[in-house]
């Protein structure tokens, strides 16, 4: 095998970044790719050199295996990581790799598609003495075998597609009546998802947990396992929290589980890093083989956190021919390290995706805590790529630990822009089954069946928020009119000095509040109501602190001008809190919205926009005038309805004639 | 700067017996401040508000930057006159920040008689005007009044400070650059009117708000004419017909965000930066000063020991502290701004008025504010002090005071009489602020100076025959009836002889919001009017 100084990285977002920070650590040249959506993003700009590979689809830019080749071959680089996702798992892509004469850091071709296929890996799992779960994997698709393996293995059971992953193409069957409909249904998505009809029964698992076994292979016959990780928080079977080790792991089950991976790593001459994923009964005590990965995981961080492994500094080091320097018994698995992902996605809207710029992003800064993120403050978070933004790993001597620092983490993890999934996360860590590392991949559902919600924000967080508003202030200057707070004359005795604040949350409402008192000790009254009463109320930076009837309480806010985010809150409720309630602009009211278009001044009409019945939007033109020899156009002023026109093209109008009548809609 | 090295013990028998007597005399002052704050009576609020009608006070409060000052004037105006029912005489005036521009604000407040305007109604808009010039900050006028008070109309419209003069300054101050706003929330009949119509803009709250020259009565008995107060003067016709009106509103709510968002606009020329050091406070509590200062007139104190409550870290410099040691001359700092401070120390001879007119002329060179701490029974009498040349020394310290061109601050703490007013520049000399606390005393004399002057008038008297011990007697409970009731500070603060009643402790404050003012002037030469189209 031959070295290389230069790679290209055919990825974008967080492990891209990740990659060419492990190519910079072995002093390798990095080439970072982009499509016309990425031309300003971070990888692009800390690689050495960055090559556009074309439009903002991925099926004609990360997923075009000949561009990117043509990217390496261009600018000189000796290999090309593949990253997670898109081409990574892709044998053709690693064979004309190859062919081309450059280094695939990744397993060998032949590998890659040995376990590409769910049937063959499942064959060649069991052949190297690999449960798996019961289920079927055979060529005979007609449904009258599988209507017989299907009650060889009972229910429940579940129906998958042989070349699928990601939990697409998966059907559950509770009943054997049911099965029929469930095939065709499986192989529409199967054929249309994958290219491949092809399906594989499964016994369902009822208490199941995902555990994973970090391999590294090298091309010298060497194989060494770096401990199990436990992936069981999923939502629809994607995972959102993995941890290092796996909590509650009966010891002889971890043994079984890391033998048995690298027995089959053995097997099939796996030779670089991947992992072997396996299914737990967490009520049988046995482990059954899923699939393996042959690629670098999102999750890797958590095992390097406790093994102090490199992972993606090995990928580089075997495909340039090193042997691995270490021994099994030389490797340990030290303290505990939780990773959650940061998505740009809203878990209370079925984890839709969110888009947008980044106009703020402040990541936390915490001993112990590893933030691999691929955006920074001014990012676009663009609808084409994964929702995944940055990954928070935390490190602690013991789970607890870990779990409490990542959960600190998150609550300082501060972004402005595009909706993130980080109150979730942070919902997560605190469900009671996983503070006891007892969950399953059911957890989620089981948790929160219709779906998750953040909690509404109560008066008493609108107080505490324009609290933090009104101590942080506006100070223009350390005169005695910026320190003196609200000071007034009747203050001592019956009239205490008053702030008053517009609060407006998301959907447009505005609140009033007071805020009574002065230095320290402080009433806020919302709308007239009094909420809270506090005394030593201050600001230190990100935490209001104060304290009331329920003793020393502290808020984290995140304040950004006259916007408050109250970070500690789960919902992350945004409101702007300003001096003035704002000014609807006069002009913008009026017209249209009483329903009725009139001639401004008198003149001609030239045009006639719209007709009856036709629904209009706010702002759309309706009607051209000519005035003084001056075009105008009159617009509606609010989406509605037309339910008359007056007028026609040619016709003179007065000022205050009639044009288009207009039943005002409701706006969303 | 050396730090004042306090000699009173807070536990000493005559602080704690001045302590408790000043005590009672705050509890007054609170009683009687919070009562004129709260407005006119609790039905009128009620009716204002069915109104949708926010109280001035409110109003303020809602027009001055958020956890901002507003250091508010003459609270105690009108106090104890027209039966005691003219609260703060119907008009709350003072200074605060909008839109980080300081700005003097003028409300009515219709919850007292209308928000009518008496003489000292008059007198406080004009103050404010007067104060708003001098330190050229823009006016912002929150009008809901009814005109002039026609029973007091002699004393409220003819003379030159009357009721024109607050016009005549409107159109001086637009034409001097100081921005002349006006939100209308009610009524503004006949003069009323002429308050939003001679402002640079003018914003009108919809169906409140009223413009007219005449109203609907007065347009029937003139031109015969019937026709409601919403046609004749709405904020839709000024707004959209006349043009009186620039902006119409829903609200007050609305009026006042967007005289928020005017104030934003008004591109003045930047402040002068106050010259201030940090500020730290004094080391000693200004709660004290009660105790310090004595509750018999005639038992001194020392005022370094109010000053040392009042100045930066209790740190002053004193300037010939060995020389005419009645008057004490000090430059200090207030909330980190310089500031010259005479104080008195008994009656000024000819020595502390040759070291006052010294110390004012060092200040006049250094550009340092002068701050007046008045409790001062006058200039030394009696022929000793007559040969001295008293008359003289003393005139050169009131001439030094006269023409002072540094801003000038008086706090009158005690007595203020005779020539002493003059010499630490009493109302007459024209401080840009002048405050008392609840022990002010102002009088030409003191009441028993007074009263034996009265009797020896009347002894002397050749055109009479000699009075009886009854008529005598008659004389002194007469005139000091006529003192106790005439030095009663708040005989004063309601007829505007100062710019309002102030506790001790809250001196330092009031005095920092008025230095950080008179010390960023802003220099002008422009000449820009603006008139109503």
């Amino acid at each position: 095998m031959s070295g290389f100084d230069k790679v290209l990285i055919a990825n974008r977002g967080e492990i891209a970044v990740r990659l060419i920070r492990a190519c910079r650590a072995l002093d390798l040249l990095s080439v970072a790719v982009y499509s016309d959506a990425d031309a300003d993003a971070l990888h692009v700009e800390l690689a050495d050199e960055a090559v556009h590979i074309g439009p903002a689809e991925a099926r004609a830019s990360y997923l075009d295996a000949q561009a990117l080749i043509r990217a390496a071959q261009e600018t000189g680089a000796g290999a090309i990581h593949p990253g997670y996702g898109f081409l990574s798992e892709n044998a053709d892509f690693a064979r004309a790799c190859a062919a081309a004469g450059l280094v695939f850091v990744g397993p060998s071709a032949d590998v890659i598609a040995s376990m590409g296929a769910k049937s063959q890996a499942k064959r060649l799992a069991i052949e190297a003495g690999v449960a798996c779960v019961p289920g079927y994997h055979g060529e005979d698709q007609s449904d009258e075998r599988l209507m017989a393996e299907a009650q060889r293995i009972g229910t429940p059971l579940l129906i998958k597609a042989s070349a699928g992953g990601g939990g697409r193409g998966m059907r559950r069957v509770n009943d054997l009546s049911d099965l029929n409909s469930a095939l065709r249904l499986a192989r529409e998505e199967a054929r249309s998802a994958f290219g491949d009809a092809t399906l594989l029964l499964e016994r369902y698992i009822e208490a199941p947990r995902h555990i994973e076994v970090q391999i590294l292979g090298d091309h010298h016959g060497q194989v060494r396992h770096l401990f199990e990780r436990d992936c069981s928080v999923q939502r629809h079977y994607q995972k959102i929290i993995e941890e290092a080790p796996a909590p509650n792991l009966d010891p002889t089950l971890r043994q079984q589980v890391l033998d048995a991976a690298v027995r089959l790593a053995e097997a099939i001459g796996y030779d670089n890093a991947g992992t072997v994923e396996f299914v737990v009964d967490a009520q049988r005590g046995e482990a059954y083989f899923l699939e393996m990965n042959t690629r670098l995981q999102v999750e890797h961080p958590v095992t390097e956190m406790v093994t102090g492994v490199d992972l993606a500094i090995w990928q580089l080091r075997i495909a340039a021919g090193e042997r691995i320097d270490f021994a099994q018994a030389q490797l340990s698995c030290r303290g505990w390290a939780i990773e959650a992902r940061i998505a740009a996605e809203d878990p209370a809207a079925g984890y839709q995706p969110q888009t947008g710029r980044l106009t703020s992003y402040r990541e936390p800064r915490l001993d112990g805590v590893r933030v691999d993120s691929g955006v920074r403050a001014g990012s676009e978070v663009s609808p084409y790529y994964d929702s995944m933004l940055a990954k928070l790993i935390a490190h602690g001597p013991d789970r607890a630990a870990a779990r409490r620092k990542l959960g600190r983490a998150l609550a300082d993890f501060h972004v402005d822009g595009p909706r993130l999934n980080t109150a979730f996360l942070q919902d997560v860590l605190c469900l009671p089954a996983f503070v006891e590392g007892r969950h399953l991949t059911g957890l989620l559902s089981e948790s929160w069946p219709e779906g998750w919600r953040p909690a509404t924000p109560q008066p008493r967080d609108r107080a505490c928020a324009v609290l933090a508003r009104h101590l942080a202030g506006e100070p223009i200057g350390d005169g005695p009119w910026e320190r003196l707070g609200a000071w007034r004359i009747g203050q001592t005795s019956a009239r205490p000095g008053q702030a008053w604040w517009y609060l407006q949350d998301a959907e447009g409402q505005v609140q009033a509040a007071q805020v009574r008192g002065c230095r320290g000790d402080f009433e806020v009254i919302l709308d007239g109501e009094p909420v809270l009463k506090v005394s030593q109320a201050r600001l230190d930076g990100h935490l209001l602190s104060f304290r009331d009837g329920q003793g020393r309480v502290r808020v984290a806010v995140a304040l950004a001008g006259e916007h408050l985010r109250l970070t500690g809150h789960p919902a992350q409720p945004v409101w702007r809190i300003a001096g003035s309630p704002g000014v609807a602009c006069a002009g913008q009211e009026g017209g249209v919205g009483s329903g009725q278009l009139t001639a401004p001044t008198p003149g001609q009409v030239v045009e006639v926009l719209v007709a009856e019945g036709e629904d209009v939007s706010a702002g759309q033109p309706l009607v051209v005038l000519e005035a003084m020899k001056m075009l105008q156009q009159l617009c509606a002023s609010q989406a509605g309805v037309v339910t008359g026109v007056s007028i026609s093209a040619g016709d003179a109008v007065n000022s205050g004639d009639l044009l288009v009548s207009l039943a005002a809609q409701e706006s969303e | 700067m050396s730090v004042w090295s306090t000699r009173i013990d807070t536990r000493a028998a005559a602080f704690q017996d001045n302590a408790e007597h000043y005590a009672r005399l705050l509890s007054q002052l609170r009683e009687r401040r919070d009562r004129a704050m709260q407005g006119g009576h609790e039905k009128l609020r009620e009716r204002h508000h069915e109104r949708g009608k926010i109280l001035a006070r409110d109003r303020i409060d809602r027009l001055v930057d958020p956890g901002t000052p507003f250091l508010e004037l003459s609270t105690l105006a009108a106090y104890g006159q027209y039966g005691g029912e003219v609260h703060s005489a119907g008009v709350v005036t003072g200074i605060g920040m909008v839109s980080g521009t300081p700005c003097v604000i003028i409300a009515n407040d219709a919850t007292v008689k209308g928000g009518s305007y008496y003489h000292e109604t008059v007198k406080k808009h004009v103050r404010a005007q007067e104060i708003a010039g001098q330190q050229r900050l823009p006016c912002l006028y929150l009008v809901d009044c009814g005109g002039g008070y026609l029973p007091e109309q002699d004393r409220v419209f003819p003379d030159r400070d009357h009721f024109g003069n607050g016009f005549w300054r409107q159109c001086r101050m637009s034409a001097a650059g100081l921005p002349q706003i006006s939100a209308v929330f009610g009524g503004c009949t006949a003069g009323g009117a002429y308050i939003p119509a001679l402002s640079d803009q003018v914003i009108m709250v919809e169906g409140n708000a009223r413009i007219h020259l005449g109203g609907p009565s007065i347009v029937k008995i003139a031109v015969n004419e019937t026709i409601d107060g919403e046609s004749l003067g709405g904020a839709a016709m000024h707004t959209r017909e006349s043009g009186v009106s620039d902006h119409m509103v829903g609200s007050e709510a609305e009026a006042l965000a967007l005289l928020r968002e005017l104030v934003a606009e008004l591109n003045l020329p930047a402040r002068e930066p106050a010259l201030a050091a940090p500020a730290a406070a004094p080391l000693y509590d200004p709660e004290e000063l009660g105790g310090v200062v004595s509750q018999d007139r005639r038992v001194p104190y020392d005022c370094r020991e109010v000053i040392a409550r009042l100045v930066d870290g209790s740190a002053m410099v004193e300037f010939k502290p060995e020389w005419g040691d009645s008057l004490v001359c000090a430059t200090a700092r207030i909330h980190g701004m310089p500031v010259g401070i005479l104080g008195n120390n008994g009656a000024l001879f000819s020595a502390s008025a040759l070291k006052g007119a010294h110390f004012i002329a060092l200040c006049e060179q250094r550009r340092i504010p002068l701050l007046f701490l008045q409790n001062i029974s006058g200039y030394m009498v009696g022929s000793e002090a007559e040969r001295g040349g008293i008359s003289k020394h003393s005139a050169k310290m009131v001439y030094a005071v006269a023409n002072a061109q540094v801003p000038k601050l008086t706090v009158v703490i005690g007595g203020s009489y005779g020539a002493g007013n003059y010499g630490m520049c009493g109302r007459g000399f024209r401080p840009d602020f002048l405050f008392a606390w609840p022990t002010a005393e102002i009088a030409t004399m003191s009441p028993d100076i007074a009263t034996n002057v009265m009797l020896e008038l009347r002894r002397t008297n050749l055109k009479l025959p000699p009075p009886s011990q009854q008529e005598l007697d008659e004389i002194e409970k007469a005139v000091r009836g006529q003192y106790a009731e005439q030095t009663d500070p708040y005989y004063a603060t309601s007829r505007l002889w100062d710019d309002g009643l102030i506790e001790p402790s809250q001196t330092r404050d009031v005095l920092g919001l008025c230095l950080a003012l008179v010390g960023t002037v802003p220099h002008n030469d422009r000449h820009t009017p603006v008139y109503r189209m």
